[in-house]
Order: structure tokens, then sequence, then C-alpha cells
């Protein structure tokens, strides 16, 4: 284990913002923390990184207690959500500089930043400022210089939002080729569930500072432990149907179908998006989404049907999965 | 696309400083005094010729060179600490960058008048301090030597909140991720202060240089109270004595030309300043 988190609490006044928090990543894997905002996903990596100090609990970095390590000793490799490049210092001289600080020899600052930045071709901008970067180029520069640290951990806090939806795949391959196949432990912090399945082998949802669930994409995907996970992981949305008998039971689109006997319900809405279809239905469980092949004729009014073994259950008091 | 729409606004400019700037060049080659009854008569530069020789006006001008590099480069160096201070969070701080502000925003008269009673001898607070340590009395505003200084002290007192808000804003744009990537870099304070903070702080900084130094350049009001130029002229400024030619002597032709000169200096000086901080930029930025 190369980095563990037991009974991480933070607040800020009198208001929890992590509670409890406990969560392993293993050498070279990527685990994503996913959540909506405020949910103290970011708040979970500086803590990892020393920018802020838990009220409670530990952090282990290679099994040594950092939780009392100045920010630097725990060699951390962090690419901000801005990036935070040095707007008055030219490229090289962002990558230069914390080697600078730590005593490295001119020679030996000018060799690494010049191989860094072949890696991540960026050679012909060495001399340029940030400002006059893409984006695209701005998170390579961010990435070298997590690079350039040699850490034993990477902390990428939402390093795509900046950049456009097609960008972002663009990059998802990089990304991955160059921090996450690594030997290092990488933490993902995103907002978009989407990129949190693309990118990492572990996903860890968090609520108002509470692991909800951790696991694999699938694990995920299949077998949420509560409504909460269900609804925040995959696209089109779960279908949540009205509670029955203090049961909550739910279906994802992909397992409705239109078949001659069944549910009857009228089409509302209709995206066709080329790998398949939404379907936006009106029925006697309320709206349903329903996503199927593209090639199928859907009439405006049609009967539906939902494999049982298909549904989720979930307690309707505790919104937690119940074994079905 | 439309230029004449420019033409209101160069208008008004033109009249209020075109006009000036020109019928004060054209009356610096007159004689215009109680000699001629005030009308302006034609000397062939004889005014021009007389400010050359007149030390009164050389010594007055590095007087106020004096006066205005002191205090600026003083209230500089005051104001950023205190900006620095200001931008840290602490309760009611919406409180004390008001307080702060409030003597930039009492008039110059007033708090001339006050700096004056303060460094007043024997009956001011500072004689009275000295006094109850049985220390000599020093006698400031009637000091040749160190009177000047007091005028700084009190021009530095009224002004440093304007540059501390400039320098305020300039702090506030820049985004504390910075700081905290360069501590995990292994950066200390001190040298992030040094590398993030005075770099990018510089716009601000030369911004506040060059407004408050015409400013201090053409001081008036604040030494024509606190010490109407005295003790023998050691504290006037070249306003102070165009003022004085023009309304004491009656010379509006010399006083003309005392203005032009005054214009002329402050030009060459800026320009001076202007080059001096592209040099510094050069110099300041980390490669």
């Amino acid at each position: 284990m190369s980095l563990k988190l037991r009974n991480i609490s933070w607040k800020i006044d009198k208001q929890w913002i992590i509670r409890d928090l406990n969560i392993d990543v293993k050498d070279g894997e990527c685990l994503a923390i996913l959540g909506p905002s405020g949910c103290g996903k970011s708040s979970t990596l500086r803590i990892i990184a020393g920018l802020e100090k838990a009220n409670e609990g530990h952090v282990y970095i290679d099994n040594i207690d950092v939780t009392n390590t100045s920010p630097v000793d725990r060699k951390v490799g962090m690419v901000f959500q801005s990036y935070a490049l040095f707007p008055h210092l030219s490229i090289a001289a962002n990558l230069s500089l914390g080697l600078k600080i730590r005593g490295i020899s001119r020679k030996e600052q000018e060799k690494r930043v010049s191989s860094i930045l072949s890696i991540m071709q960026l050679d012909q901008y060495s001399d340029r400022l940030p400002s006059e970067l893409s984006g695209g180029q701005r998170q390579r520069v961010a990435l070298a210089r997590a690079l350039l640290r040699e850490p034993s951990i990477y902390l990428l806090d939402e390093p795509m939002s900046n950049l456009d939806a097609q960008l972002r795949e663009e990059l998802r391959p990089e990304l991955r080729r160059l921090v996450i196949y690594g030997e290092k432990p990488v933490l993902y912090v995103t907002h978009d569930q989407q990129e949190a399945m693309a990118m990492a082998d572990r996903i860890a949802v968090l609520k108002n500072g509470n692991l909800e669930q951790i696991g694999t994409p699938e694990q995920l995907y299949k077998f949420p432990t509560s409504i909460f996970v269900a609804s925040f992981i995959g696209r089109p949305q779960i279908n949540i149907l009205p509670v029955k008998k203090g049961l909550i039971k739910a279906i994802r689109p992909e397992h409705i179908q239109p078949k001659d006997e069944g549910i009857p319900a009228k089409v509302i809405h209709r995206e066709w998006l080329g790998l398949n279809q939404i379907i936006l239905l009106e029925s006697s469980f309320g709206t349903l989404r329903m996503s199927c092949d593209p090639s199928v004729e859907i009439p405006s009014t049609l009967n539906i049907y939902w494999d049982a073994k298909n549904e989720h259950h979930f307690d309707a008091q505790t919104k937690k999965r119940i074994k079905n | 696309m439309y230029p004449i729409l420019l033409l209101p606004a160069l208008i008004l400019l033109f009249g209020v400083f075109g006009i000036p700037i020109v019928r004060y060049i054209w009356l610096s080659f007159h004689t215009s005094s109680v000699l001629t009854d005030l009308l302006p008569i034609p000397n062939n530069g004889a005014n021009w010729i007389r400010l050359f020789s007149d030390s009164r006006f050389w010594q007055d001008a590095i007087q106020t060179f004096r006066f205005a590099i002191s205090s600026v480069i003083l209230e500089i160096l005051i104001a950023i600490s205190i900006a620095i201070l200001l931008n840290q969070t602490f309760k009611n701080r919406g409180i004390v960058r008001t307080i702060t502000l409030l003597p930039w925003a009492l008039p110059t008269t007033i708090m001339a008048l006050s700096w004056r009673w303060i460094f007043n001898t024997p009956y001011g607070p500072i004689e009275q301090i000295l006094t109850l340590f049985h220390l000599n009395s020093i006698n400031i505003l009637s000091s040749p030597k160190i009177a000047w200084f007091a005028t700084v002290i009190a021009d530095v007192w009224k002004t440093t909140p304007f540059i501390a808000l400039i320098i305020l804003a300039g702090l506030q744009t820049i985004p504390e991720d910075l700081y905290e990537a360069f501590k995990l870099e292994g950066g200390n304070e001190f040298s992030a202060f040094q590398k993030i903070t005075l770099p990018l702080l510089q716009p601000y900084i030369f911004l506040g240089l060059l407004f408050r130094f015409a400013q201090a350049f053409g001081v008036f009001d604040l030494i024509q109270i606190m010490t109407g130029g005295g003790p023998a002229s050691t504290t006037e400024s070249l306003s102070l004595y165009a003022y004085l030619n023009a309304l004491r002597y009656l010379d509006f032709g010399y006083s003309s030309t005392i203005i032009i000169a005054t214009f002329i200096l402050m030009i060459i000086f800026s320009l001076f300043t202007w080059i001096l901080i592209r040099q510094t930029k050069s110099l300041l930025s980390i490669r």
C-alpha cells in the first residue's frame, strides 16, 4: 500500500468538510475521487499534499506517517486545476525553479528540464511565457513540473476541467501514458463521472465529506450501494421509480426495452445520437429514460418492459442498497 | 471608424491643457509685471536667461526632487507592507481597510495644519515628549537641515494609503495556487515574496510610482501651510516659487517661465523613470 488515509476528518469553523475518511491506493493504481462540488474531494487532495492539516486521522505515504511532515518533504507531484504556472517565468524557468530551490546543480537542472521538455514535446516552447501557450500545452507543462518532482504520489486536481470537451478526450490516453501507467499511486479528482470511469482503476464517490462507495467503475455501475451513487454513475441517468412499501426500485435506461405486451408509455422527447437513441417516456411510473438501438423504429406510443433481475433495490429510508 | 466622434473630447482636452500651456509658453517670452502695468511686452527671452542664472530656481528644483523622491520611495515601501497586512484574513478586515484609507480622504489643508501642530515648538506633542525625557529641543520646522524631512513625513502619512490601495488590488490578482505550488516545490515564504509577489506586483508598483511622482513634484498646498517654504527657503518647491513670483511679486512673465521649466523637468524625469522601469523589469525577471 502506497497511500493510506486513516480516519481523516477535517472541518472549517464548525462545519465538517471531511468525515472519517479511509482510503488505500496501491502503487501504480489510479484512484479517481468523484463527487459533486463541495463534497470534499479537493480538500482530500490538499490534506494529502499537506496544504491543509486534518483535525483528525493520519496520512501514510509509502507506509510512513506523513501527517506532520511539511508539504515539500512529502514529495507529491501535484497538478492544480488552474495549473498554477508562474506567469512571469518562461516555461523552462517554471520547470527549473523547483530544482533550483532544492539545490540541484545548474548543469543537472538544464539536463532534466530539456529531457522532460522533449518527452512532453514542448521543446520549442521553452522560452515562451505560459500565457503564450494553449490550454493543452499549459497542462503538459504542469504535468512536466509534477514529473520533475520525482514524486512518491501524483495528485491531479481536475486536470482536464479547463480544456474543451474534444481536447479532453484527446488528452486522456496521453495523461494515462505519462502519469497513470507509472509505478506510483495517482489520485485523480474530478466531478465528471465519465472522465473518472475512463481514467481510473477504482473510483471513490464522495458525498458531503463521506465516502459513499469505493470500487472499480464496473462495480460502481453494476452494484451501486446507494441511490446517490446509482444516479451519479452512468449517463443517461438511472431511472428512480416511485416508492412502494418502503422500497425504491431503480432501472438503468438501457435495460428498458420496447415490447408488445408491457407497460403503456408515451414518447415525450427523443434524442438520436448515432451510437444509441435516448427516448424520454411518460408512463404510470412517471418519466422514464430509455436507451436503445438506433435502428429501432419507435412509435409515439408503445409498450415497454424490463427484466426484474436488472432492477436495483434501495431502502426508502436509508437510500442504501438492499441485496436482491 | 468615425474619428470625428473624438472631436468633443479633443476640444475639451485642448481647452483645459492646450490653451494654458501655449499661453504660458507665450507669456514666458514676455515681461508682464507691475512695471508694465501687467501688459505683456516681448523681452527677447530675458526671462529664460534670468532663469538659468537664478540660483533660487535651481535650489528649489533640487529641493523638489529631494521631496518627491524621498516621499515616493518611503510611500512605496510602507504601502507594500500595509497592503500585505490588509491582504491577510482577519476579523473586521473591512473596517480596518476603511480606516487605513482615512488619511488620504482628509483635505490636505487640515492635515497639514495638524502636522504643523505636531512639529510645533515648544507646544507640539513631539517637543513635549522630548521634554518628558529631558532631551534637547529639536525645533523641527525652524531647522533648515530637517524641516524638509518633516514635510516628507506629512506627505507620506497622507498618500501612503493611496498606494497601499493600488498594491492591495495588485496582491488580489495573484492566485493563491501559485504560492501553494511554490510551497510544494520547497520554497519558503521569504523566497515566495521575492520570486512571486514582487515580480507580479511590479506593474502596480510602477503605476503608483509614476502617479505619485507626478503629484509630489507639483507639491504646493502642504508646504505652503506647513512651512510657507521656510526656513530660509529650504522647503520651497518649484510650484511655490512660481506662485510667489505671480502673486507676491506680480511678475507673471517670470512665473510662466518657471512653470514651463518645471513642466520640462517633469517630462525629462518621467522619461528617465520609464527607462529605469524597463531596465528593472528585465533585471527582476528570473530566467
